[in-house]
């Protein structure tokens, strides 16, 4: 038995400035080149220093009937590696087997025309995913059934609303039925609802034997779906193996987040309102649990820490503590000033200030944690409301629970009362 | 949406543990074995129909710059070509309230200001006496097509963008899509121009249909044949240089004074020199043999030689080029 996918040594480099700065080459610019070295090798072959490897030396294997997950940060090389195996484009150096036939989901309803109804855009993305008209014809009925667009299927796609757009693009996606399922967080999206309905579905496709390859920034989908887990960090395998194991390693290095205990510093430059009179330079925050490596959970301990500097002697009433979801609503404002104590001062210089929310009631994700330093109602020093992401997890030994149906940010306890 | 439904189905899908895994190993990063084999992926179509044992075997490695594009991964993938070419065909007339009607207007508006505007001393005179807007209409029809497959193919892939960066399929198919809707444009224009025939012949004039009418669609084909192997080359290098966005119709607006044929006599205007210069042009040579084919006419067999032969060096070029960069198209469009 040989494996689903093995992927041998591969790199992938990037000519800066190529891809992302937006800068075309302009035809001037290759015309002088040529001009300049007519017979040198072409700057694309070239190794310059304005080229960054996305992915390098990266091997793994994984075997039919796995569900995969891909993690790490942002500019990791998730996307690249699913964009080498979906074969969307090409490695610079290593080489991938595939065994099977392979259906890749880099997003949902590639191909969509606005202008066509539902039904054709049904066999339009069909095809583009690779089904022949005779498979999308057989199933053609199901993925009617799974978007719940009966009614509308003759409609132009463009008068659909966002939702019905992408229940259509996902139905048509759910029905493929390749032996190798490549999927970039395409199942976040839509609402929590249709979320849940996608995450259904591809554990069932798991469960039919398929292999799928899978990249989440959402490590509770990880969990779910996947049994085994690939950390990638700066185009590098940096853990691979069982999920809970690679996801606390990938935790443990905070990615990109504000990390439990270690502080962010790069608050000077995040915008923020207030006169600035005193300012907050760190913040960290920590749960002080060792199961959850530091991070909060859900029903636990939040400690914050906070350096402000003081530009010259200051009082205050209020210091608060904001948590937001990721939509900015604010979720927690936590205000000292509900304790109606005298206002504390601070000298000019730097001074720490610590609070702790005893129970965090919020369901495992992520947030955005503020800080807020006032002396109200008259004046706000500095509001900054965005330090860094927090990912909040659920409760030690609880992480295997079934999870509430409907998304709701709040953690709130039930019991029978009959 | 309702909630019953999906709660069921979510709560199936939860009582099922949380999927059975085999093992996975993870090879430690031995030293890089060079990018070996240069070959394009080598999909073994014939293992997979047969032998179903065997799952098919795609192997991704980085490829050689020089060499064809894969005919035959294009002829499997024929299917979504025909998808593509019905997408355009069916978008294209939505919303209109002519519809398919402007693939005719455009060539008919042409051949009525030529036929108004024009004076006798320039005006072609077509052996047999053709009535003269026949013979324009029958130019333009082609040179419309000509001009729009190009335009439209040297324009695809950029504009198809969104699909490139995120699904693959093999890219030839979206220049050969582009050509392959204007085929559909000049097949109802070909109506128009039998109905024209008709009149002129109900009309008295000298109008015949000869067996040569049956080159016609191979005239066509070989028309398309230019105008994919010239778009395909100008759609891969708009992809990098998106100079050719502003080249394109300055070269098509241009192409159309070097195929005076159309609407004026060549002799009139050009000498037995520029005679000669015009039979370079692939365009030329397929028009003034496509007239010929429909109005019964004898054929001009060396213009049509050179074009055919210019046409085909034109298509080689054409899938070399794409072929050598479409494989970064995804990382520079």
């Amino acid at each position: 038995m040989r494996p689903a996918i093995r992927v041998e040594n591969v790199s992938k480099r990037f000519r800066l400035g190529v891809r992302g700065s937006g800068s075309y080459r302009t035809l001037r610019e290759s015309l002088m080149n040529l001009l300049r070295r007519p017979w040198g090798r072409s700057a694309r072959t070239a190794t310059d220093d304005s080229s960054i490897w996305a992915l390098k030396n990266v091997s793994a294997e994984i075997w039919s009937g796995q569900v995969v997950g891909l993690i790490g940060r942002n500019g990791a090389g998730k996307s690249t590696l699913l964009k080498i195996l979906s074969r969307v484009t090409e490695p610079t150096e290593g080489r991938v087997e595939l065994r099977g036939r392979v259906g890749s989901l880099l997003e949902v309803g590639t191909g969509f025309h606005l202008e066509l109804t539902g039904r054709e855009n049904i066999y339009l993305n069909g095809s583009i995913l690779g089904m022949s008209r005779r498979e999308i014809q057989r199933r053609f009925d199901d993925i009617v059934a799974f978007s719940e667009l009966e009614k509308f299927i003759d409609t132009p796609v463009k008068r659909y609303s966002s939702g019905m757009y992408v229940r259509l693009a996902f139905a048509v996606a759910a029905h493929l039925e390749p032996e190798i399922l490549i999927i970039d967080e395409v199942l976040a999206v839509g609402d929590a609802s249709f979320q849940n309905k996608c995450i259904g579905k591809t554990l069932e496709v798991a469960q039919s034997g398929r292999t799928i390859l899978l990249v989440s920034h959402q490590m509770d989908v990880v969990r779910r779906l996947c049994g085994r887990a690939i950390l990638l960090k700066q185009g590098e395998v940096a853990a691979a193996g069982d999920t809970n194991e690679v996801i606390n390693q990938y935790l443990a290095e905070g990615a990109g987040r504000v990390l439990p205990g270690v502080p962010v510093e790069t608050l000077r430059i995040t915008p923020r309102g207030g006169n600035l009179e005193a300012v907050f330079v760190q913040v960290s925050c920590t749960s002080l649990d060792e199961r959850t490596s530091g991070h909060p959970y859900t029903g636990g301990p939040l400690h914050v820490t906070a350096t402000v500097e003081a530009r010259r002697a200051i009082r205050f009433n209020s210091f608060c503590l904001q948590i937001f979801d990721r939509q900015r609503t604010r979720l927690i404002a936590a205000d000292t000033i509900v304790h109606q104590a005298p206002p504390r001062s601070l000298t000019p210089g730097t001074h720490q200030l610590r609070a702790v929310l005893p129970a965090l009631p919020l369901r495992p994700g992520i947030y955005v944690l503020g800080v807020c330093l006032a002396q109200r109602p008259m004046t706000v020093f500095d509001n900054c409301e965005t330090v860094g992401e927090i990912e909040v997890l659920p409760a030690p030994g609880r992480d295997n629970e079934p999870k509430p149906y409907f998304d709701g940010p709040v953690a709130c306890d039930i019991q029978w009362t009959d | 949406m309702t909630p019953e439904k999906q709660i069921s189905g979510l709560s199936r899908a939860r009582n099922e543990e949380p999927i059975q895994v085999a093992t996975m190993s993870l090879t430690p990063t031995s030293p890089a074995t060079a990018p070996t084999a240069l070959d394009l992926e080598k999909s073994d179509s014939s293992n997979t129909t047969e032998k179903s044992n065997e799952p098919r075997l795609t192997i991704i490695e980085p490829r050689s710059s020089w060499g064809f594009v894969d005919v035959k991964e294009i002829w499997r993938y024929r299917e979504l070509l025909g998808f593509l070419i019905w997408r355009d065909v069916k978008v294209r007339y939505k919303q209109t309230v002519l519809g398919a009607a402007w693939a005719i207007l455009q060539p008919l508006a042409t051949m009525l200001v030529f036929t108004l505007f024009l004076g006798d001393a320039v005006r072609a005179k077509a052996p047999g006496a053709v009535p003269y807007p026949l013979f324009v209409f029958s130019g333009m029809l082609l040179w419309t097509s000509f001009a729009n497959a190009l335009t439209g193919a040297s324009h695809s892939v950029v504009a198809s963008q969104q699909m490139v960066t995120k699904v693959y399929f093999p890219r030839m198919l979206i220049p050969l899509g582009a050509v392959g809707t204007v085929v559909v444009d000049l097949a109802v224009g070909s109506v128009m121009l039998f109905l024209l025939m008709l009149g002129y012949a109900l009309a008295g004039y000298p109008v015949s249909i000869g067996w040569g009418l049956l080159a016609a669609p191979f005239l066509v084909l070989a028309l398309g044949m230019v105008a994919t192997g010239l778009g395909t080359l100008l759609s891969a290098l708009t992809v990098s240089y998106r100079d050719f966005r502003h080249v394109v119709p300055f070269v098509v607006q241009l192409w159309l004074f070097a195929t005076p044929s159309i609407f004026v006599q060549e002799m009139v205007m050009f000498g037995p020199r520029g005679q000669m210069a015009l039979r370079l042009n692939p365009v030329h040579g397929l028009i003034v043999n496509f007239r010929a084919a429909v109005l019964n006419q004898p054929m001009d067999l060396t213009a049509l030689a050179t074009a055919l032969l210019i046409g085909l060096l034109l298509l080689l070029i054409g899938c070399v080029y794409f072929h050598r960069v479409e494989r970064d198209f995804a990382d520079i469009i």
